[in-house]
């Protein structure tokens, strides 16, 4: 069975129209039609209160609300806002500190511009077909910010971010 | 001894895999082939695109040039810069994305823009403006390739020295 890519809802941020008008045209060349565009984090939250997308992709540099805040806001899930729905974060960044802010905000996955066709697909399968669990801490709510869980590791904890497979602890 | 941190796993409510059914094709060539292909019939977009992005930019350094280097002037220069050095490759220009890192890098920390040479930053601009002219594409080109490292060295010197 192919996939219903067309039933998918995309909401797309971005404060460069043209940048939007390449995603939306690398979406709609497989399929996915129902996208919906906003150019800042504040407008794409109005959207969202009416129209509950299934995937947001969003950029980083924006005003009045940038990709983090919008990314923050959503992983709160105030007002109706899915606070699950996956973030995928186009971005200019690529250093260090500025991916882990990302991470740490509640972004599910990143596209390191230069946009191509092959790294949104990507990403699109990821969180479609291999979806991390969230997690909940003090801190944080937002997916696993490790790549994969060992769900049959039963040995010590030594990552920066560790979850116990048993109890569904995480040590941060 | 301070206390671990602790927190709990949530499995995803509704995955989109239910709602999509099926396999993703975006793992197969086909799907790719597909979404270049759609990229791909924006081309003819694309210069006037980058002039578009460029006139953002070129505006962004005359209120500089007019009104000083204040947090909000070199705000609106950054966020222009940053946009072609995003767009600059998918415009077919990989030298105006490399050139505007590298005007990028010289204002990348918003508490020393107001420090950052205007003739460097003129420099940059001039040359992204000179690549389109010239139809420089990517730093195969000898001048290319010279200005964008005549430029980073600027920029590197620059930053040493802050």
């Amino acid at each position: 069975m192919s996939a219903k890519l067309g039933a998918l809802r995309v909401l797309l941020i971005d404060d460069n129209a043209n940048m939007r008008s390449i995603i939306a045209a690398i979406l709609e060349g497989i399929g996915i039609k129902d996208v919906r565009h906003a150019k800042d984090g504040e407008v794409g939250l109005g959207v969202l209160r009416e129209w509950p997308a299934d995937i947001a992709i969003i950029d980083y540099l924006m005003s009045p609300i940038d990709g983090l805040e919008f990314t923050r806001k959503i992983r709160l899930g105030r007002g109706a806002l899915n606070n699950q729905m996956p973030i995928i974060m186009v971005t200019g960044y690529a250093d260090r500190v500025r991916v882990l802010e990302a991470r740490d905000a509640g972004v599910t996955e990143l596209v390191v511009k230069p946009v191509t066709a092959n790294a949104v697909l990507t990403r699109l399968n990821q969180v479609i077909y291999k979806p991390r669990s969230f997690v909940r801490t003090d801190s944080y709510y937002g997916p696993d910010r490790r790549r994969r869980s060992d769900l049959i590791y039963d040995g010590p904890l030594r990552r920066r971010l560790d979850i116990n497979p048993r109890t569904g602890v995480v040590h941060l | 001894m301070s206390e671990t941190p602790k927190g709990e796993m949530i499995p995803v409510r509704s995955p989109l895999s239910s709602k999509v059914g099926g396999r993703f094709p975006g793992i197969d060539a086909d799907a790719i082939a597909k979404a270049e292909a759609a990229l791909a019939s924006l081309a003819d977009n694309f210069t006037q695109w980058l002039e578009e992005e460029i006139t953002k930019l070129e505006k962004a350094r005359q209120v500089v040039h007019d009104e000083g280097l204040s947090a909000d002037n070199t705000e609106k220069l950054y966020i222009s810069a940053h946009d072609l050095k995003g767009l600059g490759t998918t415009y077919q220009f990989p030298i105006i994305t490399r050139l505007a890192a590298s005007l990028c890098r010289l204002i990348d920390e918003p508490a020393r823009r107001s420090k950052a040479p205007l003739l460097i930053i003129d420099a940059h601009i001039d040359a992204i403006k000179a690549a389109v002219r010239a139809n420089i594409r990517d730093d195969s080109h000898p001048v290319g390739k010279t200005l964008a490292e005549e430029l980073e060295a600027n920029v590197k010197q620059f930053l040493a020295s802050e």
